[in-house]
């Protein structure tokens, strides 16, 4: 089920391999009347095809709409989208951040991935079970389901010259707007109770007590815009007395360097 | 001295050299092919005088492994014989004329596609044959990530046969149809493993393996799934996965993959003594009834094992210290030549390797063995002798022409090592491991070789711990196979596990170790390579030449072209027909007509012909066709077509 012809018709193709489409030609119906279809993918994804299947079953069974095929015969509800709009890395991609070798967590569009023009769903429906899918497991796209496999996707592992543009001005772009985020975060990551006291009652390393002036200052800000129109929780949160039992072990005397339990009693 | 047929002697250091004062030492005269009993009116006459039950059964089945299989058997149904056996691979796709000419970075993608069923063992055989050409080797997190493809694809691959490939013909409607006795019989017969798989009786047992009602078909499929989750977890996808890469993997591994992947190998530690004691119980139980069952699908205990499972610190993909690392894989090479292991070295094991054309649609390209001056590679890279029939010399030269028993009738080669056809499976793995008993193996926490059996040690799942052991057979045959597959399982999962401990250990100490590939460049100067690796079904090489960032020649090698060969030029059998002729008929017929062929089916799909579409049945006078994964065999009688 190479549905394009696939790798047996790629260059160099002695057996005079082709996809069922080519095979048949334009004037091919079944005996429902219709055209080839084609559920591409090498190889497809089994629920793709059982779907499809079952999509045209129920719709003869006038218990479902009709199924929409694309120009291609593809089921055009499966096929539609890019991979790269539902793909897990596809928010690296936005803020500019790119793998730069196998194996690094980001967007792969450098090591390879062809994802933002190909036509597949794997990363939402999952390999098997709603689970895996090439990029989810950090593999690039080599555009399996596409008619031009493999000979315009190769050499595999190398960058699309398209994603010199396209990924360039991500990284200017998406270099901007991943500070801002990471600003916006640094005052969503603290409840306002810390705000108020100056201080993050974690026992884990690296937490900060106070706020550098100028995060006040853009919080301050960013909060007059959120709640603008609306309620100010910023300020009815300042009015809030702080709970009484706030930090019970440190009240009772109890440091971390004694163990104890939650009423104080060393264990 | 592992070589008696090739013109191969050692040296005082142990170094392989070419016999001296040999003239053409690879030459060999061909033995012609005994005249096939079709073609031979008198002989056919004598034999249909003599008695009227000799008939012409062809077997076209479909299988997924080296493109479509058909077997052709001329068979004496009065004295319960196989008198004449051809073994057809009948498509070729050519994806070694494909490869030529292409970047090699392509090979991994391209070749994984040679397979439905097993793509990504060659995704990572051609790996190692790129990074051996491109002189670089993954991490040891690379390669650990490797080893947990291959061993949670194993834990798919091994199920599958057995409940779905070769337990159908030992079910319910199979058995009550070819051999009612048996039936009876197993109605009356208690099963002793019942502790461990619940049935009481034999006939129960044979119920559920009916396919697509019985529970032990169901549970099977179920199981797969669960190890095919576990599979596209690193792998992104199966058959083909979108993750390996020359140098390592592209993965991502975190506590959370491992964790999901820990969650489903550990289920297969119950899930695969179930599995043995079901393979035990049937094989026990037929043996009982008829001794002779041990000789369904028999043949000389010849294996070839390259090895799988690399040792994450030994393995450097260079073709010099491949006897070193090679012996550290969790499954170490082997040759074994009549139940005996003759050498675990990949040298040997790769120096060994010949492909014949005699009886394939290919032509010759050596010129008969003359002239080993200028073949390509006398030698390896190590300086080991090659013959020109060897895949790093051979060249893929397709001839298409009609089907003839005597001159050629398949699209495979003849591969033979030493010049003996050799089988090749989840049980050469074991075998070669069991025997190499290696005191140097560092291998695994759980795996014992002992010299004559191989011992697994299996930490507590929901079942308490055990430790199960699997022991060489004296008489090698079908199911004995089968047997060894259903062990395999365990196996497997202790390999899994010992990687999964592994992959959290790197994770936790970090560094370069843990990293997941190793940066390359494309050389463009001339560079040889092979993957030595396995395959579901077996035996997987992938040989390559590259020059000026180009692929010269690409040659794949795989398990089915092994088993499924057709003779070759010494007047040898390939292993299929070689089992297939000396398998009695022990089916119950009282008509030619009712005959069914269920010995020789066994027989064949012992081997893991893979092939899960459809086979055809045809007779002189009629043409049975069953599917046979979604029915028995026969149950649901035959078509006319
Ligand atoms: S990995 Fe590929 S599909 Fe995903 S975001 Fe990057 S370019 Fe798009
Ligand atoms: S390689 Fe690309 S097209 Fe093929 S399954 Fe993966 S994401 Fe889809």
């Amino acid at each position: 089920m190479r549905t394009w012809g696939g790798i047996p018709a790629a260059a160099g193709n002695i057996t005079g391999s082709m996809s069922l489409t080519d095979f048949l030609g334009k004037d091919y119906r079944s005996a429902l009347g219709v055209p080839v279809v084609n559920v591409p993918g090498c190889s497809p994804l089994g629920d793709n095809f059982t779907e499809t299947v079952a999509a045209v079953l129920l719709f003869l069974q006038n218990l479902a709409p009709l199924p929409k095929f694309d120009e291609l015969g593809r089921p055009a509800w499966l096929f539609e989208e890019t991979v790269h709009r539902h793909c897990p890395k596809a928010g690296y991609y936005e803020e500019g951040v790119f793998a730069e070798e196998p194996g690094d967590n980001q967007c792969l569009v450098e090591i390879g991935c062809w994802g933002p023009v190909v036509q597949c769903n794997i990363v939402e429906r999952g390999a098997i079970n709603h689970v895996g899918g090439c990029m989810v497991a950090g593999g690039a796209c080599i555009g399996c389901t596409m008619p031009g496999f493999p000979d315009k996707y190769s050499p595999f592992y190398k960058s699309p010259p398209g994603s010199a543009i396209s990924g360039g001005l991500s990284k200017v772009y998406g270099g901007g707007i991943r500070r801002l985020r990471r600003m916006s975060m640094k005052t969503g990551n603290r409840e306002p109770l810390w705000d108020k006291t100056d201080e993050v009652p974690s026992g884990w390393e690296g937490a900060k007590d106070k706020r550098a002036p100028v995060d006040k200052v853009n919080a301050y800000f960013y909060k007059k815009l959120q709640y603008r129109g609306s309620v100010n929780h910023a300020e009815r949160n300042k009015k809030q007395p702080l709970p009484s039992s706030r930090d019970i072990l440190r009240q009772k005397g109890v440091h971390a360097q004694r163990s104890t339990n939650v009423r104080g009693e060393r264990v | 001295m592992c070589f008696k047929n090739l013109p191969i002697e050692f040296d005082a250091q142990g170094n392989a050299t070419l016999k001296r004062n040999v003239a053409d030492p690879y030459h060999y005269v061909e033995t012609p092919a005994p005249t096939p009993i079709e073609d031979d009116p008198e002989r056919m006459r004598q034999l249909v005088e003599r008695n009227g039950g000799v008939r012409r059964v062809d077997f076209d089945p479909v299988t997924r492994v080296a493109g479509a299989l058909a077997f052709h058997t001329v068979v004496d149904l009065d004295q319960r014989e196989v008198l004449e056996t051809a073994s057809m691979a009948t498509l070729f796709r050519g994806y070694e004329v494909i490869l030529k000419g292409r970047d090699p970075r392509d090979a991994i993608f391209i070749s994984s596609r040679a397979c439905g069923v097993c793509g990504g063992v060659h995704a990572t055989c051609s790996a190692l044959a790129v990074e051996m050409a491109f002189d670089i080797s993954p991490p040891p997190m690379g390669v650990v990530a490797r080893n947990l493809l291959l061993s949670v694809e194993y834990l798919y691959d091994n199920p599958i046969h057995l409940g779905l490939l070769a337990g159908p013909d030992f079910s319910e409607p199979a058995v009550r149809e070819t051999n009612p006795e048996i039936w009876e019989r197993a109605e009356r017969t208690r099963a002793p493993g019942r502790a461990l798989h619940g049935y009481e009786f034999m006939s129960q047992l044979m119920t559920d393996l009916t396919p697509l009602t019985g529970k032990i078909y169901l549970e099977c499929l179920h199981m797969t799934r669960v190890a095919r989750e576990a599979y596209v977890l690193i792998g992104g996808k199966y058959p083909h996965p979108q993750t390996v890469v020359p140098g390592g993997v592209s993965t991502t591994i975190d506590t959370s993959d491992l964790n999901e992947i820990m969650m489903r190998v550990v289920r297969f530690f119950d899930y695969g003594r179930k599995v043995m004691a079901i393979w035990n119980d049937l094989i026990d139980f037929f043996y009982e009834v008829n001794p002779k069952y041990r000789d369904v699908g028999t043949r000389p205990a010849n294996m070839i094992e390259p090895g799988q499972w690399d040792d994450p610190f030994a393995y450097d993909a260079r073709f010099k210290s491949a006897d070193d690392w090679g012996r550290q894989r969790w499954a170490p090479p082997g040759v074994i030549v009549d139940g005996e292991l003759v050498t675990t070295s990949l040298h040997m094991l790769n120096a060994g390797v010949e492909e014949f054309v005699e009886h394939s649609f290919y032509e010759e390209w050596t010129g008969n063995g003359h002239g080993n001056d200028y073949y390509k590679f006398p030698t390896d890279p190590a300086g080991n002798p090659l013959s020109p029939y060897h895949p790093w010399n051979k060249e893929t030269i397709p001839k298409p022409q009609g089907t003839s028993w005597k001159e050629k009738y398949s699209w495979s080669t003849a591969p033979r090592w030493d010049r003996l056809a050799m089988e090749t499976g989840a049980y050469s793995r074991i075998w070669a491991l069991a025997q190499s008993g290696d005191k140097d193996w560092r291998g695994s926490n759980y795996i014992h070789p002992t010299g004559h059996s191989l011992q697994i040690h299996l930490p507590k799942a929901e079942l308490p711990n055990d430790l199960i052991e699997w022991h060489i057979p004296e008489t090698w045959g079908a199911f004995e196979r089968n047997r060894a597959r259903a062990h395999c399982i365990l196996y497997n999962a202790a390999i899994a596990y010992d990687n999964l401990l592994l992959a959290y250990d790197l994770l936790r100490k970090g560094g370069p170790d843990a990293k997941m590939s190793t940066p390359y460049k494309v050389p463009k100067d001339f560079r040889m390579g092979v993957g030595l690796w396995g395959a579901g079904r077996g035996y997987l090489t992938h040989h390559l030449e590259m020059d000026k960032g180009v692929i010269e020649n690409y040659q794949i090698l795989t398990p089915s072209t092994w088993m499924a060969s057709p003779r070759d030029p010494f007047g040898n059998p390939g292993p299929y027909e070689e089992a297939v002729a000396a398998t009695p008929l022990l089916e119950n017929y009282e008509k030619p007509e009712d005959f069914k062929g269920i010995d020789i089916l066994r027989a064949i799909r012992s081997f893991d012909p893979c092939m899960p579409c459809t086979t055809h049945i045809h007779t002189d006078d009629r043409t049975i066709s069953r599917e046979i994964i979604t029915c028995a065999c026969g149950s649901e009688g035959p078509h006319e077509h």
